[in-house]
């Protein structure tokens, strides 16, 4: 997704607001608009119906004036039909068909005015909005620096836009903190290790001697039970002495090969090093690229700033001039 | 028996204490440098009779450490393993020719620098 000649200008530019302010994003007029109470709201939709209303009264006139003229001729031509229906029949059918065509027109004009406010609520909804809107445009005018800073904001959030630059989010310090922090952290890891090492050669070195102890009394168990046999005794201290040497070398045992699955994990922590290498690497390229962008972009100095023109023909802009618009334009000052 | 481990990493350094442990020796037995500024004036107070030495870092690099060191002095003669991620061909070669003795590539595990210190060692 790429960024509009805007948004970018926007954003090199600290944030600042286009004259137009954009319509889409306007978080400050919904909140100013949310903050209003309720009471107010009521009161300001009353006032602004009232004057809709009055308005629109006052524009719809010549509406009002068409339809009522129409009506008027509808009544004459009923009117005339019920005289000639009249002439034709009884003077008792009269009263009848007077009551008729009351009911006739009465409905015709009850027809004509729910056209009528039906017209009218129309207007008031179509300018409700406007309504509503115009007075929050007018005060996000005035604000444009906070709503620039909303909308890069929200920029921001949705990641269109990178992080302002400060030095927390600078790339390169960005990993170089990446590198410190892991640096340290290994060290940590490799400290655990270290105890956890430290900690099987104690095991190791308590039980040696247990282990040296239980294997003479074998031997002398053995002696004995080769010179005793009939000494059941001796048969089985020998067999509880076998069962203990070999939970004591199994203990040993299970040391050792603990001991190398750790000085294998601390091999496998080399990684540490050269990924931090490599991220020095990338740290590197981007110092020299940001040098050479530099220097690509930069001039000598020795320009003085230019002026540069805001409105070029070409420009997606509604504020720019036609032909016609700059002849009505000349004509209208060379007049004044 | 005395070795200098000289890396600016010390995980690193730790890690190559830790393989140099496993292969026999003790804690007292190797000293460590973070660069090479630090391990030359080590190596004038001191003796050693084995380097092992990263080549990047930072105030003097490995390369530069044993120029320093063949450049003259008691260690002189002191055989001398780098041990460094620079995997190139040209970069063994230049080492090579700087005169270490010889040359490990990160990661590397024990038995790969026993076998390089058991050759140096002869």
């Amino acid at each position: 997704m790429s960024m509009s000649q805007e948004e970018i200008e926007a954003l090199m530019s600290g944030i600042e607001v286009e004259e137009t302010p954009s319509p889409t994003v306007n978080n400050d007029e919904i909140k100013i608009v949310e903050e209003k109470s309720p009471e107010d709201e009521i009161s300001e939709l009353i006032n602004s119906d009232i004057t809709d209303v009055s308005n629109n009264d006052e524009l719809n006139m010549d509406e009002v004036s068409e339809i009522l003229n129409e009506n008027e001729n509808i009544q004459e031509d009923i009117s005339n039909n019920t005289k000639l229906e009249l002439d034709e029949n009884s003077t008792n059918e009269t009263s009848e068909e007077e009551l008729s065509i009351d009911e006739l027109v009465n409905s015709i004009a009850t027809d004509d005015a729910s056209e009528l406010s039906m017209d009218i609520d129309s207007i008031n909804d179509t300018n409700m909005n406007d309504i509503l809107s115009e007075p929050t445009l007018q005060e996000s005018s005035s604000n444009n620096d906070e709503i620039g800073k909303d909308w890069a904001e929200t920029r921001i959030d949705q990641g269109v836009f990178p992080f302002p630059v400060d030095k927390d989010t600078q790339v390169v310090n960005q990993l170089s903190e990446v590198a410190s922090d892991s640096e340290e952290k290994a060290s940590k890891i490799l400290d655990t290790l270290s105890l956890v090492l430290d900690n099987n050669d104690l095991i190791s070195k308590k039980i040696k001697p247990v282990d040296e102890f239980i294997s003479s009394q074998i031997a002398l168990l053995e002696t004995l039970h080769a010179k005793f046999p009939n000494v059941a005794q001796f048969k089985e201290n020998l067999d509880i002495a076998k069962s203990l040497d070999d939970n004591c070398k199994s203990v040993l045992e299970n040391c050792d090969d603990e001991n190398m699955e750790i000085f294998g994990a601390m091999e496998l922590m080399q990684f540490n090093d050269i990924n931090r290498q490599k991220i020095e690497r990338v740290m590197s390229v981007i110092r020299k690229l940001s040098t050479y962008l530099n220097n690509l972009f930069e001039d000598d100095n020795s320009h003085k700033e230019i002026v540069v023109a805001k409105h070029i023909s070409g420009d997606i802009q509604t504020d720019l001039v036609g032909a016609d618009d700059l002849e009505s334009l000349i004509d209208e000052y060379s007049k004044g | 028996m005395k070795i200098l481990i000289v890396d600016d990493s010390s995980t690193m350094r730790r890690i190559i204490g830790n393989v140099v442990q496993q292969l026999g020796f003790s804690k007292d037995d190797f000293d460590e440098a973070e660069d090479g500024v630090v391990a030359w004036a080590m190596l004038q107070k001191g003796q050693y009779d084995i380097v092992l030495t990263d080549w990047n870092m930072p105030n003097m690099n490995g390369l530069d450490l044993v120029k320093n060191i063949r450049g003259g002095g008691a260690h002189q003669k002191t055989p001398i393993i780098m041990i460094t991620t620079e995997g190139g061909k040209m970069e063994v070669i230049t080492a090579l020719k700087a005169g270490v003795n010889n040359y490990i590539v990160k990661p590397f595990n024990a038995a790969i620098l026993k076998e390089k210190l058991d050759g140096v060692l002869k």
